[in-house]
C-alpha cells in the first residue's frame, strides 16, 4: 500500500525519478499492475487536477506532473495484456490553422486520467478528418480546440459537417480554448464548454450521462 | 478632436471629447484592406495600408503596426509558416537545446520580419501619424521566449532549470528593448507588448511576480526613457489575481484587459486609480464581436461605457484579438456607441 502513495506523491510532485523509483520497486514486489495505475498513477493525477482546480497548481506544475505520470505508466503498461476497461471515447484535437496545443494536450490527458480513451488527432485539423476519426472510433465524444479568434469560426464549420454527414446525433460536441465562453459555445450550436481541462472532464461525464 | 487627440487626452489623465475606441484588430484587417493574411503578414505597404483602410472604414482612434507573435523568435531563427490566407505559426523553435550560448541577438533592420514592422510603422506614422494613434506591436519577455524555446518546453525550463529560463528571459528583454527603440524611432507612438502567457490562466501569479514583472518593468522603463508616450501590456483570460502587478507594478502606463474581468472593479481599485493606468477593454471576442449581431455590440459597448466612463481613464475596446468576421459591421457598432453614449459633457 505504501508504494501506492509514494507513487501518487510523486506524480503530484512531479518528481519523474521518484515515480519511476517507487513504481519499479512496486513491480519488483509483484503489485497489481491495475493497482499501481489507478491507486498510485491516476490517484495522483486526481489530485493534481483538484489543485488546478483549486487554484493551487498552475500549467507548469501540471506539466511536470504528467510527466511523471507517463514515466510511471511507461514501466507498466507494456506488462498489461488486458484491455483496460474505458467510460468512452473521445476524438480530440485543434481546429484547422490553429497549432496551438498545450490546452488541448491538458484535456486528453485528464480525459485519460479519469478512465476515457483519447484519440488525439493533433492540430491543424480539417473537418473530414474529425468526421473521420469519429466514425472510425465510435467515439461518443467530439473536442475542438482554438486559441485564435480566427480559427474559432472554423469550430462551425465543423459542427456543420458533422450535420451534413447525418452524425451530428452520434456525438456529443465539446468546445475549448482561451477565447471560447460558453455563449460563444452556445451560440455556434455546441454540447458542451469547459473553463479548463479538469472541468472538462466533469462535463464529458455529464455529456454522458456517467 | 480626432483619434490621436483623444487617446493622448486619456493618457495624460484628461478628459476627451467622447470614449476612445482602439480595437484590438490586426489580422481583421487585412480583408478590409482587400488582402490575404498572408501578404498582410509579410508585406510592410500592404499591413499599413490594411490598418488604416479599416481604421478609417470603422471610425475608430488607432492602428496597430505588426503582425503575429512570431516576429522576434523567427529574427532569432526559429521557423515560421505562413498560411496563405491564416495567421502565420511557429514549426520549429530555434533554440532546442539548454545553451544560451546558441543564441546571438537579431539586427531589427536586417533579420526576419523585424525591418517589415518598421516600415510599416514608418508608413502609418508618415500617412496617418497626425490623426492616428500608432501602437507598433512588440512582445514582452514571456512571449518572446517562448517563440524562442518552444511554450511547453519554456514552461518545463521554469521547474526544471530556472537559471536558464531567467537567461532566456534576460535575453528576450533586452531583444524587446531594442525593437520598441527602434520602432519609436520608426514613429509609433505607443507599443502595445504581448504577453498572452503571463496569464493566471496559465502561469501562477508568483510565477509571474518573481520571473517576469522585474523583466517587463524593465523594457516599459527602456521604452519610456526612449520617448514612447504609452505602452500597453497585454495578457489574456482573467488577470484579476494579478491586476496590481500587472498593472501597477510593471510601471506601464497602459493595460488590455480581457472580458473576463469586471474592468469597472479593476478601473477602480485604488492603487490603480492613483497610478493612472489606462484600461482598454473589455468585449467578448467571441460571444459578443464575432458572433453577435451590431445592435448586440451597440447595446454591450453601452453597458460597458456607462460603467467606466467616469474614470476617464477607460478606452473602448475588444477583450482580445478581433476576429476577421467581425469586421468591419462589429467595430463600427462600438465607434457608434462611443459617440451615441460616451461623450464627456465638459
Amino acid at each position: 500500500m505504501a508504494d501506492y502513495k509514494e507513487i501518487a506523491e510523486g506524480v503530484v510532485k512531479g518528481d519523474r525519478a521518484a515515480v519511476e523509483k517507487a513504481t519499479q520497486g512496486a513491480m519488483d514486489r509483484g503489485a497489481d499492475l491495475e493497482k499501481i495505475i489507478y491507486d498510485g498513477l491516476i490517484k495522483g493525477m486526481d489530485t493534481v487536477a483538484a489543485k488546478w482546480k483549486a487554484g493551487e497548481f498552475y500549467v507548469p506544475e501540471v506539466l511536470i506532473a504528467s510527466r511523471a505520470m507517463k514515466a510511471g505508466m511507461a514501466l507498466v503498461t507494456p506488462l498489461i495484456e488486458k484491455e483496460i476497461e474505458t467510460k468512452g471515447t473521445m476524438v480530440l484535437g485543434t481546429v484547422k490553422g490553429d497549432i496551438h496545443d498545450i490546452g488541448k494536450n491538458l484535456v486528453s490527458l485528464m480525459l485519460e486520467a479519469a478512465g476515457f480513451k483519447v484519440v488525439d488527432v493533433g492540430t491543424n485539423v480539417d473537418k473530414e478528418v474529425f468526421v473521420k476519426s469519429v466514425q472510425e472510433n465510435s467515439a461518443m465524444l467530439l473536442g475542438l480546440s482554438a486559441l485564435l479568434t480566427t480559427t474559432m469560426p472554423y469550430k462551425k464549420e465543423v459542427i456543420s459537417e458533422f450535420d451534413r454527414s447525418g452524425m451530428r446525433g452520434e456525438v456529443k460536441i465539446m468546445v475549448g480554448g482561451a477565447p471560447v465562453s460558453r455563449k460563444f459555445a452556445d451560440s455556434i450550436g455546441a454540447d458542451g464548454y469547459a473553463d479548463n481541462a479538469a472541468l472538462a472532464v466533469e462535463k464529458a461525464k455529464e455529456l454522458l450521462g456517467i | 478632436m480626432n483619434g490621436l487627440e483623444r487617446l493622448r487626452k486619456v493618457i495624460n489623465g484628461e478628459t476627451p471629447d467622447r470614449v476612445p475606441v482602439f480595437p484590438l484588430v490586426h489580422f481583421g484587417t487585412a480583408h478590409v484592406g482587400g488582402a490575404k493574411i498572408g501578404q498582410f503578414s509579410t508585406d510592410a505597404a500592404t499591413n499599413a495600408k490594411c490598418l488604416i483602410t479599416a481604421a478609417k472604414e470603422c471610425g475608430y482612434d488607432g492602428v496597430h503596426p505588426g503582425v503575429d507573435v512570431t516576429v522576434e523568435g523567427e529574427a532569432v531563427g526559429s521557423k515560421v509558416e505562413y498560411p496563405e490566407d491564416n495567421i502565420p505559426f511557429v514549426v520549429e523553435n530555434y533554440l532546442d537545446t539548454v545553451d544560451i550560448n546558441k543564441l546571438s541577438m537579431p539586427d531589427p533592420y536586417k533579420d526576419g520580419r523585424m525591418p517589415m514592422v518598421i516600415e510599416s510603422t514608418k508608413i502609418c506614422a508618415r500617412e496617418v501619424g497626425d490623426e492616428l494613434y500608432i501602437c507598433s506591436v512588440i512582445m514582452g519577455p514571456m512571449n518572446c521566449a517562448s517563440q524562442i524555446r518552444g511554450v511547453e518546453r519554456l514552461m518545463f525550463d521554469f521547474m526544471d532549470q530556472p537559471e536558464f529560463a531567467e537567461e532566456l528571459l534576460d535575453f528576450s528583454t533586452d531583444l524587446e528593448i531594442m525593437f520598441g527603440k527602434a520602432l519609436i524611432d520608426a514613429g509609433a507612438h505607443s507599443l502595445i507588448i504581448g504577453e498572452a502567457l503571463c496569464s493566471p490562466a496559465f502561469i501562477s501569479p508568483k510565477l509571474y511576480r518573481d520571473f517576469v514583472v522585474p523583466r517587463q518593468k524593465k523594457l516599459i522603463s527602456a521604452l519610456f526613457d526612449h520617448g514612447v508616450e504609452s505602452t500597453f501590456l497585454h495578457t489574456c483570460a482573467d488577470i484579476s489575481p494579478i491586476a496590481e502587478d500587472y498593472a501597477v507594478h510593471t510601471g506601464t502606463n497602459g493595460v488590455d484587459i480581457d472580458w473576463q474581468v469586471d474592468l469597472k472593479w479593476l478601473l477602480n481599485l485604488p492603487s490603480i486609480k492613483e497610478a493612472g493606468t489606462a484600461a482598454r477593454g473589455n468585449l467578448d471576442p467571441a460571444a459578443t464581436l464575432l458572433t453577435g449581431t451590431p445592435d448586440e455590440v451597440l447595446q454591450e459597448s453601452k453597458a460597458l461605457i456607462e460603467q467606466c466612463m467616469d474614470t476617464k481613464k477607460f478606452i473602448l475596446c475588444s477583450g482580445c484579438d478581433m476576429s476577421p468576421a467581425s469586421l468591419p459591421e462589429n467595430a463600427s457598432a462600438m465607434v457608434e456607441a462611443s459617440k451615441r453614449f460616451g461623450v464627456y459633457e465638459n
